[in-house]
């Protein structure tokens, strides 16, 4: 059995469904992180984990026990919230002992164990200062130090890095992956941002309206996304999906045809379909092409160039790691890459190659 | 160069002098007269005496009912801060059944029922119990009066403390009632000491209560026995009920000051968001 488990696990909030039937494995080395767009039921997800809520039908079971009705003091997780929640009637020495404290551990182990934890996370000057006399930074480490000092069975953490600012994020991040390779026990991470689901996890469940899309690594969600949801939620700039018309194994875009009779797949599409392409794995090409169409809007930003593209109604992003000569109105060929691209049946659904189980 | 502001504010000076004027005269005389040989309706110090506070001391019904002022007051701020804050935690973080129809109703009834109204029936309640001319009698139908204010004051209070608190302290190993004393308590604590010291200006100052239910003259409190200085053809001993007004006036001040030194009326968030 898996360290934590969620068997179609549903909890609604009145009429609305927060989280739809569903089923997770977690193991005791991962770095599982919940991804989704806000109100996809990500957050509630994780509370049903740390027993804030209770469902309304399935059961969770950590480290092999069923704690689906049991307090969250009963089931030994530690969570830092998206606002950190310091109590702000407490230094920070009194914060990060605060979960020992309340376990009755003995007076010397706790000192020390804040010691060695605030030593850790560099925050040991500030034991005497309270919540609100601190930086964000500063109290986004207090949480965290609060939550490792326990050997709880999980760690959850929702959105820690949203309330920091750009920079301080991205160090926050590294920081985060980091410390989570030491702690020797799985971490589940809300986000809502897929950059830091990417570099974060080891594994990723995509989340919409209440239900889990796709689970895997990030790099099988980004190569074989399951649908077009998946696909467009991934990567910076997302995916290209382009609605067409299927004409055998010829796709039709807007009256301009590409051949796809080289793609192994189980099945075509009979009429409509979706084709999906990663900015990345487009070329411009001054002469040759399966598509034509004209320069919209060429953003430059720096180590990378976005370039939008109209192929008549439809617009397609470029992503290229070298400067273009382009400019507004110029009309381009482009070059995809056919091994890249993905075609998603009317539902939504991506159609599997052949060789894919 | 002229301001150009200078005539209206002139204009507004002029109107609201004799509004400041009408609410500082009576506090001036409050503090005047009692030390005035010669108490009279004006403001006006002729010679400085203690003799009116003296004369209050000896006074055996003005010395007891200040005994019993304080034990209504206090009972009643301990009966309703206790309650008002059980009830207010219930009401601000679990969600019921019923729930908001019993906020309304009580909203209504507190608020379209005026305490003077309700006094006959008040006061056929307190026969009917055996509860006339006595201090509990008070002291529950003052906490009665005032309990949904404080609770709807409460409430609005908990429902202002961020959720998260409590939920980190559960998550952290706390039992709810180690999240009740250790987090939710000492945070809310500003709201209730304010609550408390509404209470406590309430049933202090409170006049219709204790005159309407108590008789015997041993157990009025302060408000009441001002009522009893006049002299024996009416004319009211205007010295002693200037001395004793000064010294009823005096908790009450005293309180505020302290809580603003201790507690200052402010809220401090460790929610960042």
């Amino acid at each position: 059995m898996s360290w934590i488990v969620l068997e179609s696990v549903t909890k609604r909030f009145s009429n609305v469904v927060a989280v739809n039937k569903v089923n997770l494995q977690i193991e005791r080395q991962d770095f599982f992180t919940l991804l989704g767009p806000s109100g996809c039921g990500k957050t509630t997800t994780l509370r049903l984990i740390a027993g804030l809520e209770f469902p309304d039908e399935g059961k969770i079971y950590i480290a092999g026990r069923d704690v689906t009705m049991e307090l969250p003091k009963n089931r030994n997780v530690a969570m830092v919230f998206q606002n950190y929640a310091l109590y702000p009637h407490m230094t920070v020495r009194e914060n990060i002992a605060y979960p020992l404290f309340v376990r009755k551990v003995p007076k010397k182990e706790i000192e020390r164990k804040v010691a060695f934890v605030a030593e850790s996370l560099q925050i040991s000057d500030l034991l005497e200062r309270y919540p609100q006399q601190i930086s964000g930074g500063q109290q986004q480490r207090v949480a965290l130090a609060r939550a490792v000092i326990q050997t709880p069975n999980v760690f959850l953490l929702d959105e820690p890095l949203s309330n920091l600012d750009a920079k301080l994020r991205i160090e926050a991040r590294s920081f985060l992956k980091r410390l989570s390779m030491e702690l020797g026990t799985s971490v589940v991470y809300v986000t809502h941002d897929q950059s830091e689901a990417m570099a974060l996890s080891t594994k990723i469940a995509v989340m919409n309206q209440g239900h889990v899309l796709q689970v895997g690594t990030p790099r099988l969600i980004y190569d074989t996304p399951a649908n077009t949801f998946v696909a467009s939620f991934i990567g910076n700039p997302p995916m290209n999906i382009v609605e067409c018309r299927f004409d055998g194994s010829t796709c039709v875009l807007d009256g301009q045809r590409i051949d796809l009779s080289d793609l192994p797949l189980s099945e075509f599409p009979k009429e409509r379909g979706f084709i999906g392409i990663r900015p990345e794995n487009i070329a411009f090409h001054t002469k040759e092409g399966d598509l034509i169409g004209e320069v919209y809007v060429v953003e430059p930003l720096g180590f990378e160039t976005v370039v939008t593209v109209k192929v008549n109604t439809s617009s397609l992003r470029v992503l290229v790691f070298e400067d273009v000569p382009y400019k507004s109105g110029d009309k381009i060929f482009l070059k995809l890459r056919k091994d890249k691209l993905h075609v998603f049946d009317e539902s939504g659904a991506r159609i599997l190659r052949r060789d894919e189980a | 160069m002229r301001d150009p502001r200078r005539a209206s504010r002139i204009v507004s000076y002029i109107l609201l002098a004799p509004i400041v004027a009408f609410f500082v005269s009576p506090i001036l005389w409050l503090i005047v007269t009692p030390f005035s040989i010669r108490p009279s309706l004006f403001i006006s110090l002729n010679g400085f005496t203690l003799n009116n506070f003296t004369r209050v001391f000896q006074n055996r019904t003005a010395v007891n009912a200040f005994r019993n002022s304080l034990v209504i007051s206090v009972s009643v701020v301990v009966l309703v801060t206790t309650c008002a804050l059980l009830a207010a935690y219930v009401l601000s973080r679990h969600d019921f059944k019923g729930r908001n129809v019993l906020l309304y109703m009580l909203v209504l009834f507190s608020s379209v029922v005026s305490g003077a109204a309700a006094m006959v029936p008040i006061f056929i309640l307190n026969l009917r119990l055996g509860l006339i001319n006595t201090e509990l009698g008070v002291i529950l139908t003052l906490s009665g009066g005032i309990m949904p204010t404080a609770l709807f004051i409460l409430k609005d209070f908990f429902d202002s403390i961020p959720r998260t608190y409590e939920e980190a302290a559960l998550v952290d190993g706390s039992s709810p009632l180690q999240v009740m004393f250790r987090i939710f308590l000492p945070l809310s604590s500003k709201g209730v000491i304010v609550i408390a010291m509404l209470v406590f200006t309430q049933s202090w100052s409170n006049f219709l209560v204790p005159f309407v239910l108590l008789r015997s003259t041993s157990k009025y409190p302060v408000s009441v026995a001002i009522y009893t200085f006049f002299s024996e053809v009416g004319v009211p001993d205007i010295g002693m009920i200037s001395a004793y007004a000064f010294l009823y006036t005096l908790p009450v001040i005293f309180a505020y000051v302290l809580i603003e030194r201790k507690f200052g009326f402010s809220f401090y968030g460790g929610i960042k968001g």
